[in-house]
Formats: structure tokens, C-alpha cells, sequence
């Protein structure tokens, strides 16, 4: 289905939404319109294809810049889902601060017009031919090849487990979809009106935003002492690793707040089975393989994580390693580019980089992955600079506060602006959160920032 | 430079997002200013009570802003919090200003 070629229905209203809307603003602004600054240049003739798995983020925003930078260039995003769910507000609407429809998009207003959308699933990726294989059977040949699929909540990994009880006795995740996210504050509401034993659970595999379990953690607490509940309410946090956050000083903040707000912490624990109906959670430890069985009253549940089975079960995946078991796709650290397959580049969660499977991930590496594709399609040497791991994560503390922490691949807390103090309780850090970080992830989407 | 872009963009992406409320208010305000032109405001006289006016909205906003955003001026733990909340409820102010503005203006017909 060619995306220019839909000019009629949900589409069509779209854009002449669009455009009532992008008229109307120009007289509130006096003509004032938004033009990044690489619209001046020139854009580059091509007639190359370039097929983009998945229709996040990531891929979206590497649409918008190769089609304003690459003139001619066919670009073709393959991914059924019509709604774009703006993941970083799953927390918010979790915790009960924002109501669920702010996290849903279309994903036709945020593609660029005159490329292919292919509404179907990829199941086979064959980079050594240069085609993908979609559900229904079609194989779609590429001269370049951006993946973008995301990643896998590993649901499966946990015995009893079933996301359609979420918001039910006691169950709560706030990663698999807005609904889910919706149901959990459902739950917590719940909980928090008896109180009584939390637990809270972080897989041992590379996650995405893995500052969400933190931030659950954090807002029940606040939750359950708005309440008035908190003295009757046990929190215990269950860590499969022997930390509660990859990077260190983060780590030590966290545990120091939470030792302070009576929070306990249980490592080398992994959530395993569970029994929703009865409400005991199965833990092992991964070394020793001791199992317990914890009783709760509210549990957050946060799977573990791995690649798609496309990419899993593909060539393009890491082959041995500590990224291999996950199946994450096997790209350089700093150009995003994959190490055996030269027309092949990753974006966003599916890549298999020490660290950075969230929004400010893609923001900040978006226009070098686009820049490296842009120079692979004209023969030359990737110019694209060398992308250092950033990544964001907004860490809610309780309703009206937060830390605004930036980190990169070596841990080194990188602010964005020089006075911000990241591990500062902060309005400000609110703010970004509440109100300014949604529209910055849009302008990302369409490729201007 | 980055980042001031990165504020551009976003404040675009908010005026689009509330862009009926916008539109409304300029409205009101273009209005406002045709029928103070039409009267021969003396709008040099009306600046005074257009400043105050923003002061006042400023000062309202920068007390009402955290309650709008679920949080409170309890939660304003350090300098940038303050030169940040500032910073909004000014933008309040500014409109403020811009809509007494031809109301303060006395008008010689």
C-alpha cells in the first residue's frame, strides 16, 4: 500500500487536518515555520531502495531524514500496527498521572508521504541475498536495510504469567502495551487503599528503559504515603542482577533513597513462575538455583527482554558473545552499522550496544544513522559522528518530582545542560517529563531534531 | 545551539498540540487590538497597565503552574527549578500583557 497513494478516508482527513493546522499556526506565529537546518542542503539524487523493519521511533524518524536528504530514494517501512504508542508515558499513565489516550499516535501522521507502507510483519530476514520475508509470504528485496523491529517482552520465560490478568489481584506491568499500563495503575489504586505486601521485579537481560522498574517503584511508594498506607505496606525490590541499575553512581543514589524510604532489596533474585489466582511469586536465584516463594499483595512484573525470533533466528543477529543468547542484532557500537553486512543498520532497542534502548537513544542517534545510510548509498566512508551510547531517563521520585539522568555507554552522567544537576530531586526534571519530553519525541519522529 | 533548537521544536510541537486554544486566544487578541485602532488608542498610556498585568499574571502563574502540572512549589529543589517555573509563568505573563495591553490603552473616541 503506497502511503501517497492514500488520499481518501482516515488519511486524506489527516492531512487536511494538517493543514488547517499547520495554516492556523502560521498566522498565530506570523509565518514563522519550523526548517531544520539540513533543509538548505541540497538533497542527494538516488534511486536506491531502502526497506525499514518496524514502524517506532526509530524507524520513523530515519524515514523522515532519508526522504528530505535523498532525492528519489524508495523508501519502503514494513510494520502492521497503526497506532504509534508513545512509550515513554507508559509510566505515567501506570502511576496514574496521565490518562491513557495521551500515549496514542497515529502512525500515518508521523510518516513522511511517498513511501510504502507495507502493513505486514517481517518473519525472515536474508541479508546474504538482500530481501526480507513479511507474514503473508511476500519476499521485499532492499539495497539497504534499517532495523528497527524493537524487542521481545519475554513473557513466556515466566511459568503461570498471562498479561490479560494485569490490572487483576494484584498484577501489574507497565510494559507490554497502554492498556496494560492503564490496568496497572488500576491495580496499584487498589492496592493502595489496604496496602500491604509490594513486590517489584528487574529481569537479568538487556531491557528497555530500564529506568521504568525504578520510577514503579519510586511512585508506589509515594502512592501508598499519600494513601496514608505506607506504614502497613511492605516494598521489597527483586534484582536477578546484583544491582538495581547498570550505572554505578545512578545505582548508589537509588538504593541511598530507597534504604532511606524503607524500601528493601533482594539480588541474584529472578522472577520465574507465578501464581496469579493465588498470589505467590516464584524466585531463583540464577547462580545456585535455589528457588522462593514470595506471598504478595501488589507485584510489578518486568520480563526478560530478547530480539524478535526474525532477527533471533537470522544471520543479522550476534553469533557468540554475551549479546548472542538475546539474539540482538550485531552492530558497531559507534556507527550503528552491522559488522558483517555493510548495507545493514540497526536503530533503537533491537541493537545489541552495551547500553540505550530508550526515546533519547534514538534522538541522539537517529541523525547518525541516517547521515552513515545517506553515505553508504553514495559509495563514500561514513561520516556519521561516532555515537556515544547517550541515553535519558527522566527517574519520577514521587508525583511533582524527578532526576533528569543522561549517561552514556561508559556510565559518565552527561547533561544535556550545563546547570542541570541529574542527581538533584527536581520540578524541572517534572516538567521535561510531564509536558515538553512528548512534543521533543515527535519532532524527533519527524526527523528535525 | 542544539538545544535551543530542541526548544524550538518543542514549543511548536506544543502549539500544535493546543492549537484551537491558540487560535481563540489570538483571536480575542486581534480583535481587541482592531477595536483599540479603530478607537485612536493612545497606546503609549496603556504600557503602564499592560506591565502590571503581566507582573500580575506572572506572578499568578508562577504560584499555579505546579498545581496544573501535578506538582507543588514544595518541589522547587534548586536554582534552575525557579529560573525554569519563571521562565513559564513569564510566557503567561507575556500574553497577559498582550491582551490588557489594548484595553489599557485610554481611547480619544
Amino acid at each position: 500500500m503506497s502511503k501517497s497513494g492514500k488520499s481518501s478516508g482516515a488519511i486524506g482527513l489527516s492531512r487536511r487536518n494538517f493543514l488547517i493546522r499547520a495554516s492556523a499556526l502560521s498566522m498565530v506565529t506570523g509565518g514563522v515555520e519550523m526548517t531544520a537546518p539540513a533543509l538548505a542542503k541540497a538533497a542527494i539524487k538516488t534511486n536506491a531502495k531502502v526497506v525499514i523493519v518496524g514502524s517506532g521511533l526509530g524507524g520513523i524518524a530515519i524515514a523522515n531524514r532519508l526522504k528530505r536528504d535523498l532525492d528519489g530514494v524508495k523508501i519502503t517501512i514494513v510494520d502492521r500496527k497503526e497506532i504509534h504508542n508513545y512509550q515513554p508515558g507508559y509510566t505515567l499513565v501506570a502511576t496514574g498521572i496521565w490518562p491513557v489516550d495521551k500515549v496514542a499516535d497515529r502512525n500515518s501522521d508521523l510518516q513522511p508521504a511517498g513511501i510504502e507502507w507495507v502493513q505486514e510483519m517481517a518473519t525472515e530476514f536474508n541479508p546474504e541475498a538482500n530481501f526480507i520475508t513479511t507474514d503473508s509470504g511476500r519476499k521485499i528485496p532492499y539495497d539497504f536495510l534499517l532495523v528497527a523491529t524493537g524487542l521481545h517482552l519475554d513473557f513466556d520465560k515466566i511459568e503461570g504469567m498471562d498479561i490479560k490478568h494485569i490490572g487483576t489481584n494484584g498484577l501489574a506491568s507497565v510494559y507490554p502495551s497502554p492498556q496494560a499500563a492503564s490496568a496497572t495503575w488500576q491495580a496499584m489504586d487498589t492496592f493502595r487503599q489496604k496496602g500491604g505486601e509490594a513486590v517489584m521485579t528487574l529481569p537479568g537481560t538487556p531491557m528497555k528503559c530500564a529506568g521504568a522498574p525504578l520510577k514503579m517503584t519510586f511512585m508506589l511508594d509515594d502512592r501508598l504515603r499519600q494513601a496514608g498506607k505506607r506504614d502497613n505496606s511492605k516494598i521489597t525490590f527483586h534484582s536477578a542482577g546484583s544491582n538495581i541499575f547498570g550505572v554505578p553512581v545512578i545505582n548508589e543514589n537509588v538504593l541511598s533513597r530507597w534504604s532511606k524510604l524503607g524500601i528493601e532489596t533482594q539480588y541474584k533474585s529472578q522472577l520465574t513462575a507465578i501464581d496469579i489466582g493465588g498470589r505467590r511469586a516464584t524466585f531463583i536465584d540464577p547462580s545456585t538455583k535455589d528457588k522462593t516463594e514470595v506471598p504478595y499483595d501488589f507485584i510489578h512484573v518486568v520480563p526478560p527482554m530478547r530480539a524478535p525470533d526474525a532477527i533471533k533466528n537470522s544471520s543479522l543477529s550476534y553469533q557468540d558473545g554475551p549479546m548472542a543468547s538475546g539474539g540482538w542484532l550485531e552492530v558497531d557500537k559507534f556507527s550503528l552499522q552491522h559488522t558483517r553486512f555493510p548495507n545493514v543498520f540497526g536503530i533503537g532497542d533491537i541493537n545489541g550496544t552495551p547500553r540505550g534502548k530508550t526515546a533519547a537513544t534514538v534522538k541522539k542517534s537517529a541523525p547518525i544513522v541516517a547521515q552513515n545510510i545517506i553515505d553508504a548509498i553514495e559509495g563514500k566512508v561514513l561520516s556519521g559522528d561516532r555515537f556515544d551510547g547517550y541515553t535519558s531517563c527522566p527517574l519520577l521520585l514521587r508525583e511533582g518530582s524527578a532526576m533528569l539522568l543522561e549517561f552514556d555507554y561508559a556510565g559518565k552522567l552527561t547533561p544535556s545542560i550545563p546547570f542541570v544537576e541529574p542527581l538533584q530531586d527536581s520540578y524541572f526534571a517534572w516538567l521535561m517529563k510531564y509536558r515538553f519530553l512528548k512534543p521533543a519525541y515527535i519532532s524527533v519522529a519527524k526527523g528535525r531534531v | 545551539m542544539y538545544e535551543i533548537w530542541l526548544g524550538m521544536n518543542i514549543f511548536y510541537e506544543l502549539a500544535l498540540m493546543y492549537l484551537p486554544l491558540l487560535f481563540v486566544v489570538f483571536l480575542v487578541w486581534a480583535g481587541l487590538m482592531i477595536y483599540a485602532f479603530q478607537k485612536k488608542a493612545l497606546w503609549s498610556r496603556g504600557i503602564k497597565g499592560a506591565i502590571v498585568g503581566g507582573i500580575i499574571a506572572t506572578a499568578i502563574a508562577f504560584l499555579a503552574v505546579p498545581y496544573i502540572t501535578k506538582s507543588s512549589l514544595g518541589e522547587l529543589g534548586y536554582w534552575f527549578d525557579y529560573v525554569t517555573l519563571i521562565g513559564v509563568a513569564a510566557m503567561y505573563g507575556a500574553v497577559a500583557a498582550a491582551l490588557i495591553w489594548p484595553l489599557s490603552s485610554p481611547k480619544v473616541r
